[in-house]
Order: C-alpha cells, then structure tokens, then sequence
C-alpha cells in the first residue's frame, strides 16, 4: 500500500486554548496574539478578522483598528503543550504521529485504513475528536509528511488517496510556501520555476547539479522519493494539564467551570487506560505571588469528573486566594487499575456511596486530621492502649488479646487533678509498669461516683495524689 | 352504616388504634429489660434518638448493646462525631464493636459536625451516627431526621441536661443517674406517649460500676477507744 500522511495544522493554537467562560462573549471581542519579538499579529479571532485585523500586521496598526483589541503574547510553550494534548486525544485513533512543532502533527494513516474501512470513514472520525477540541485546524493528506504540511498550510485541504488529485493539488501551491531557505526560493524564480508543479516535474539529479544537498533531499522528501526519518509520539504516564485563563479570577467558585474542564479531560485520559487515580495535585497560579497547590484525595479511586468536582468544591471551601488566579494546572501522577467496588445485589441495604467515598468526602471538607480511626493497642497504661490513626493507615489491628470489660468509655486527653467529693465504688485497682521507658506508672485506680451520679476513673499516685482520668459514660 | 365508615375512612377522617403499630419504626431488643417494657418493644433501628443528660452517667453504655447489635447486623460503619473526650477504644472492644468499623470525626465547629452527621446518615454506609451537640434546633433535626430516612441509619443525638426544648425525634429519653442504674423517663416517642421517671437496673450488665445495697442485718461492730 502506497504510503498516506495526514498532516494537521493548527493556525491559531493558543487562541484557541484560552479559556474563555462563555464561548459567546469571547467571540464578540477581538482578541489577537501578538509575536513580541516580531512585533507582529500572528493569531486573530474571528471578530479580529471583521475589524479588518491581518497577519503580520504592528500592535500600533491593529490596536488603532479597535479600542476593545486584548492582546496576548505569543508563548511556544503553550502551543506545545496543547499540541501535545491533540497527540494524545488522537492517539485513540491513529498509531503513529509526529510532531512538527509548534503548530503542526503529522500522521501516517495508511496502515489504520483497513482497520476504519477507508479513508472517509477515517476521516469522519478523526474530524469528531478534532471538533470536540474545539481548535481551528487545517488538514491535508498527501503521500509524504512533508508534501502534506506544505498543503495544509496553504488552506489547501484535500482529503484524497488519489495520487492525482494530490499532485494537482500540490503542484497549485508556490515556490514561497515550501520549508527552504529564501536563496534558494529566489534561485528557483530566477530560473523560471514558480510552482511546486514546475519543481516536482524536475528529476532530482538536474536539481542536484544546480543546488545544495538540503534543497536535495527536501525535495526528495516532499515527493517522497527519500526515507523521511521521524520520531514517533509515545503518550506518556502521567496525566498534566495547563490552562491558562483569559481573564483573572478572584473567587473560588468561578474557578470551578475552567477546572472542570480540565477534570473532564483528565475523565477522558483516565477512561481510555481503564485507570484511576487515588490523588491529584491542583495548582493555582497568582499573580505576583506563590503558586497555590491543592492536594485532593479520595480513599476510593476514581476516574470520573463529577466525583472530583464534588471533592473539589467541598475543599475549596477551606481555600483563600491571596491573588487572582491567572492559570491553573493539574497534575496526576499515580495512576490504578480500575477496580470497581462490588456490591451483593441482594445485600438488604444498599448504600448510597461507598465507605472510602464517604470517607473522600469528609477528609476534603473538615482536613484529614479530623477523620481518624480508632485502633487498640495491647498495654496496659490507658493513655497508650488506643490510638487514634488517620485513615491513610489502613491496616487496623483489632487483635484483642485480652479485654478488661471494666474501662471507662471517655478518657480525658490527660488526667487532671481531683477537684471534688467522690465516694469510691470499686478498687484499687494497681497499674504498675512502663519501668522500661521511662514514662514509669504507678497508679492505683478507683471507680468513684461523685455528688452528680457521674461515674469517674479515678487515680492515686505513690505520694497520695488523686487524679482523675476518666468517665464512665 | 357500614358504607358511612369506609366513606369516612377513606377521607382519612377517622384515626384507628391499630395502625398505630404500622407507622412504628423497626425496633429492636435494648438490652434493658425496664427499658423494652416502657417503649413497648425496643429501641428504634432508625430515625433520630435524643439523650438528654448530663456526661458520665451511663448514657452511653444505655445504648452500646443496640449499637454493637446493629453493627454487627449490618458490618456498616459507626460514626462518632464530635465526642466530648477521647473514646476508649477498650470499652468498643468488650462490647464486641469492630474497630475497623468506626470512624472518629473532630469537626472544627458545630456547623461542621451537623454537616458530618447529615453526610454520614444520608451515605447509607454508616448504621449509627453519635454526635454530641450543645444546642440543636428544630430545622437541623428535621434535616437529620431525613438524612437518617434516606441512608437507612440511626442518629444519636447527646445533649445537655439544660436543654429542654422539646424536638422533632423519633424518640427522646431523659436520664438521670441512680444508685443501681439510671433513671429514664421517655419525653417523646413516635406512635406512644410521654410517660414517667422509671428506673433502669444496669448493675446486672455493669455490676462493677454499682455498689452492691448494704444487706439490712447487718451490724457495724462498734469500735471502742483505747484510753
């Protein structure tokens, strides 16, 4: 099978990944972002293009055609980023893509036709997962990576396994458009060639004589005459996100609908490995102040958006901005197996959530020092025998080795001296022990009732002091 | 006359003495003989249960033998919120109660602690909720009444002794502490009625914590002075 590439380019990358609240007042306001090094307008939106706003035009020129113009500086991160993005979203689809940064992916298609039943069917589905992204794109196929970038980019966009039609398609576009240096395209003018067509009817041995060997094997690229080397993109473990925001924001709760966005990804991400994670990591970028990075848990994993959103609002009911929040970015590291819970369809009663969600939940409103569990210790000095563990310590020992029954239900953090009348019930009853590490006890403990009724544990040391250190309740 | 009454019942006009009994909640066996008798049955498997006492007088070990028993009925969690001191876990443990089924929550406020309680009765993973709570209105036990109804669960509510506001539950007891035990008088009941101080004999369950009564025949040997 003769080779296919598809080649997707992406003119306004970063426009398109501002984030906007509402797609509609977005598009009534002319946003541009601006090339600072060049000084130039390299991306515009739709109401930039009415306002008569071009390409390659000043800041001055465009910002004197609008008073309303936002601008935003061109940032190659950001696009890569994104681009990245679009490779993993497309890898559901395709094996094999490439990157041609900042704003371009190429992909091999022809080894995935059998599987989609042809190009069109292909196509078809690939266009749904592009418009999902919401991303302007423009796509080409032709018979090399290269030959197809060079249509894409020239708005040509023909969808064909016909070699014919590509080659009429690729021969329209001019000398200017292809990816060679200028002395080169001027050499080629002068000369007589003007289009692709003129070059490519050329045998590549004439063209060897006249010029250098990167012209050389550009060509023989593009006509794919020439092996074309190129790294294949591999999605990676982890899951991170950026969105950077198009206006500040100073209140938690309209945080929610941009970070929402990104769990939905993240959702997508999750879905696809037939993973979940136990942990994610939100950071909230301030201006002009320390990044702000909210760590969210949940005992039970989970890989759906609205479970998070749930966790998330309740935490970020304890969370201060100290700035406006510019961007935002999660970041998940640890990833599972999915592994459903399982619940007895005929169990009498069915619960609504899960223990560990209940859990998930309570430790992101209250903090998780304040969901605890209460573990037995063998040893026989009250203030030692329990401990209070966080949940994260899942392996309880509830081995009771031996249980005296007559211990009282409250004990006090720690004893305090006896302040009152109390007439003793029941005792003495001697601890003696802890001579090994120094926390020695000698006590002598009573049941007491004082002129209440209440029913306290009370305590006399060696040198007669009474304390008490408990209730029974 | 016999169409006259079912017309009239079917207007729901006229109150019948047995169906009392169907709009009673599941109850189940105390573990106080006197108790089961006054409530007619037992204590309620769910709704909102209000004790009104003072700390450290029994009232909870009035209840720990129903707690254990639905806990180990249902192996869905025990929840305790906002205890006034630690809980011992000794004592969970000989009333048989599965550590591992228990959740401690110290919420910062009282706020909090309410919104812990109506997430853990409504979850349906919990079976009983105990919170300790200063001052409770109406509005707050209705949401709790209906969190417990949704999840299935029981709700614990101890209060202070001060506290005599009257409140929409499906049963309150009032404790007071007594030589052999305690004594109850039931302020509220779904489907009964308020009744009097009756006392509760708690030493066969806890016979360490109550002084055996001195026998009547018995003769302190007088003790004389050396001179």
């Amino acid at each position: 099978m003769s080779p296919i590439w598809l080649y997707l380019h992406f003119p306004n990358l970063q426009l398109n990944t501002l984030f906007s609240g509402n797609t509609g007042s977005h598009e009534t306001l002319p946003v541009v972002v601006l090339d600072a090094k060049k000084n130039q307008v390299c991306q515009r939106n739709g109401s930039a293009r009415k306002l008569g706003i071009q390409c390659g035009m000043g800041l001055a020129t465009a910002s004197s055609l609008s008073q309303q113009l936002q601008v935003v500086s061109y940032c190659r991160e950001v696009e890569e980023s994104q681009l990245n993005v679009i490779a993993e979203t497309l890898y559901q689809l395709t094996s094999d893509i490439c990157f041609f940064q900042p704003d371009g992916l190429a992909l091999r298609i022809h080894n995935m036709l059998n599987l989609y039943g042809g190009l069109q069917p292909y196509w078809n589905m690939l266009r749904e997962h592009l418009t999902r992204l919401h991303i302007e794109y423009q796509a080409s196929t032709a018979w090399s990576p290269l030959a197809a970038r060079v249509m894409a980019r020239n708005q040509i966009n023909t969808i064909s396994d016909q070699r014919d039609n590509i080659k009429t398609a690729l021969g329209q576009c001019t000398i200017d458009s292809l990816d060679i240096h200028n002395k080169d395209k001027q050499k080629l003018k002068r000369v007589g060639l003007h289009t692709v067509a003129d070059i490519v009817a050329l045998p590549l041995k004439d063209i060897a004589r006249r010029f250098d060997s990167y012209l050389v094997t550009y060509l023989g690229r593009l006509k794919g005459e020439l092996h074309h080397p190129l790294p294949f993109f591999h999605p990676p473990e982890y899951f991170y996100r950026y969105l950077e925001l198009l206006y500040e924001i100073e209140k938690t709760d309209t945080l929610i609908p941009p970070v929402k966005r990104l769990l939905n990804e993240l959702e997508s991400f999750l879905k696809i490995r037939n993973h979940t994670t136990s942990e994610l990591t939100l950071t909230l970028y301030q201006r002009d102040h320390t990044p702000l990075e909210v760590t969210l848990g949940s005992a039970q994993c989970e890989y759906r958006a609205q479970s998070w959103l749930k966790l998330l609002s309740l935490k970020f009911e304890s969370v201060t901005l100290t700035a406006p929040v510019y961007a935002i970015s999660i970041r998940v590291d640890k990833l599972q197996e999915l592994n459903p819970v399982r619940q007895d369809m005929f169990a009498g009663k069915q619960a609504q959530i899960s223990t560990l969600q209940l859990r998930a939940i309570l430790e992101a409103k209250l903090g998780a020092s304040a969901v605890q569990q209460l573990c037995y210790v063998s040893e026989h000095r009250p203030e030692y025998s329990q401990k209070q563990v966080p949940l994260s310590d899942t392996d309880v020992d509830a081995a009771s080795v031996d249980i005296l029954p007559d211990r009282p239900g409250f004990l006090l953090s720690e004893p305090l001296p006896l302040q009152e009348k109390v007439t003793v019930i029941r005792g003495p009853e001697r601890i003696s022990t802890g001579w090994w590490d120094n926390q020695q006890a000698v006590r002598d403990y009573f049941i007491a009732r004082n002129q209440f009724g209440q029913l306290l544990w009370i305590f006399r040391t060696p040198h007669n002091y009474w304390y008490q250190h408990g209730l029974f309740c | 006359m016999n169409s006259l009454l079912s017309y009239l019942k079917n207007k729901q006009l006229v109150w019948h003495g047995s169906h009392q009994c169907a709009a009673m909640p599941d109850t189940s066996r105390s573990g106080y003989p006197e108790l089961d008798n006054a409530l007619h049955g037992g204590l309620p498997e769910q709704g909102v249960i209000d004790i009104c006492s003072i700390t450290g007088i029994g009232e909870c070990r009035l209840l720990l033998p129903h707690i254990a028993h639905q806990q180990q009925q249902h192996k869905r969690l025990l929840t305790f919120i906002a205890p006034p001191y630690r809980i011992n876990a000794e004592l969970l443990l000989a009333q048989g109660i599965d550590l591992k089924q228990t959740l401690m929550i110290y919420p910062d406020s009282p706020e909090h602690a309410l919104w812990a309680a109506e997430q853990c009765l409504a979850s349906g993973s919990c079976c009983t909720v105990m919170l300790w709570h200063q001052a409770l209105t109406i509005h707050q036990v209705k949401r709790l009444q209906l969190a417990a109804r949704k999840g299935e669960s029981l709700q614990i509510l101890f209060r202070p002794e001060q506290q005599q506001q009257s409140l929409p539950v499906t049963l309150g007891l009032q404790l007071q502490p007594h030589s052999n035990g305690l004594n109850a008088r039931i302020s509220k009941q779904k489907g009964g009625w308020p009744g009097e101080f009756f006392s509760i004999n708690m030493r066969t369950r806890w016979p360490w914590l109550y002084q055996r009564p001195q026998p009547d025949n018995l003769l302190h040997f007088p003790r004389s002075r050396a001179s």
